[in-house]
């Protein structure tokens, strides 16, 4: 882990703090695979560098092209194998600690109380769409490839992202359509569900993402999500 | 007696639930169909639900007429609702996707079945309404509750309080009903829709589905969560355990 001023370089992951907004950027091409060394990495970071942080706001992207591609699913077979404990009958009785854990690491973004706001290209799939489904706001690039596609490996959205979505007010009727079908989904398909909260272009998506973190950092949780919003559509078009 | 009014049938994995008194397909009695008689016909295959009326109506409800006459009887009509509510309540936490096919007139106990609903689809002449308080009588299977919890409490009070029938569209906005279509009916359509998500799912992955929609519902988001975190787990362990770790389709 190196550190100079205001940034902090792990393996899978940057932090910068920039004009007192933080900006955590996983970079683990080619995707950004939500692994364990992620989820390590990203555990250090909240209790050492955003527990006690001065930051305003914080915005999440990938360095690159995406977001991410979602929890490495091989790991995470093997992970579960290694730490659950099943009794002679067959019944789990210890639940991996590692997944406990990564859903409190999330839990821990949703319940800032400084805006955290997910910046969304490229692919968003699975654990990578929890991750954004937790913070406060998802604004995307217009071609950008959303889904939680569990139900295809027979499984479910392992870090919380069915009750995320339903709190972030998808009916659960759209919830059902596209956890049950596993399928990926674009943008606007995004925001017509309530998952995506802004379109913008991929070449103004960290700008608007730094407009939107100035604008709610102001007095957050005074207003609602929409006002901060809606002043974020007022002064991005002037833009 | 109570099979005759009740049709069942069974599509590869999904059942069709036919409330089969028409025109008005009243409910015979609060316990609509035999809970043995429903967890029987559920026991087979069975990935999903269908729940709708024969003819052109959901159901009108219950007979009033009838209920005057039973009402002599207090603790047999009590026993009656008890019964009708552990029918409803067995639907509303069923672990298996149901959905409402509504078509005309879904009013007092019909629709209160339908709230029980995960999902409501309708034509676009579809009524709603909860009569009851024409008549001094409130909803008691349960709809009170269930429609708060659609269209929150102002718009309940005032669903119930009024007792007017509210159309497609206002009960689409209300999110009473999740989705209106064009036609006279619309089970086929609550039918692709139905298959379209259980189809080749294995029966467990949809009853964990189902459990973590259900208990999205009754607790705290981050109890819910933790539930999920479980449930994934479990299913996690059983697809690192099988020989074949392929995405299925």
């Amino acid at each position: 882990m190196k550190k100079s001023s205001n940034i902090t370089s792990y393996k899978t992951l940057q932090w910068i703090v920039e004009n007192k907004t933080g900006h955590l950027i996983p970079d683990q091409p080619p995707a950004n695979a939500m692994t364990a060394a992620f989820f390590a990495e990203l555990n250090d970071l909240r209790i050492n560098k955003i527990s006690g942080s001065v930051v305003k706001a914080i915005i999440i992207y990938g360095r690159r092209r995406h977001f991410s591609s979602g929890a490495a699913l091989d790991e995470l077979y093997d992970m579960v194998k290694k730490e659950t404990i099943v009794n002679s009958k067959g019944t789990i009785i210890h639940y991996p600690d590692s997944m406990k854990n990564n859903l409190d690491v999330l839990q821990f973004f949703n319940k800032l109380n400084i805006p955290v706001i997910a910046a969304i290209s490229g692919v968003c799939l699975g654990s990578g769409l929890e991750l954004a489904s937790h913070c406060h706001f998802r604004i995307s690039a217009p071609n950008a490839v959303l889904g939680l596609p569990e139900s295809s490996y027979n499984l479910i959205p392992g870090l919380g992202g069915v009750q995320q979505l339903l709190a972030n007010g998808t009916s659960k009727m759209n919830a059902m359509d596209i956890i049950f079908k596993g399928n990926s989904f674009s943008a606007i398909e995004g925001l017509n569900i309530g998952i995506i909260d802004r379109i913008v272009p991929k070449n103004k998506l960290i700008e608007a993402a730094i407009l939107l973190a100035k604008i709610s950092a102001t007095e957050y949780r005074k207003y609602l999500k929409h006002d901060y919003l809606r002043k974020f559509d007022e002064q991005f078009k002037e833009n | 007696m109570t099979e005759k009014l009740i049709h069942w049938e069974q599509r590869e994995s999904i059942g069709i639930l036919t409330l089969n008194n028409p025109p008005e397909n009243y409910l015979n009695e609060p316990e609509f169909v035999s809970l043995a008689q429903l967890k029987e016909w559920l026991m087979d295959d069975v990935h999903g639900l269908i729940i709708s009326g024969a003819g052109r109506h959901f159901s009108a409800g219950a007979d009033f007429d009838k209920i005057r006459r039973q009402s002599l009887n207090t603790q047999k009509m009590k026993d009656s609702l008890l019964k009708g509510n552990t029918l409803v309540n067995f639907i509303a936490d069923l672990e298996l996707p149901v959905v409402a096919a509504i078509s005309g007139i879904c009013f007092g106990g019909g629709l209160e079945i339908a709230l029980a609903c995960d999902i409501r689809i309708c034509t676009q002449r579809s009524l709603f309404a909860f009569p009851e308080i024409n008549l001094n009588l409130i909803p008691s299977l349960g709809g009170l509750k269930r429609l708060q919890n659609l269209c929150g409490h102002r718009n309940a009070m005032e669903i119930l309080m009024r007792g007017d029938a509210l159309n497609a569209h206002l009960a689409l906005e209300l999110k009473i009903v999740d989705q209106v279509v064009e036609g006279k009916d619309c089970r086929d359509i609550a039918i692709q829709f139905l298959n379209s998500l259980i189809h080749h799912r294995p029966k467990k992955v949809i009853q964990m589905l189902m459990r973590s929609f259900r208990n999205a519902e009754r607790l705290e988001l981050e109890e819910a969560q933790k539930k999920d975190v479980e449930m994934f787990c479990e299913l996690a362990l059983e697809a690192s355990l099988s020989t074949k770790n392929l995405m299925l389709y």
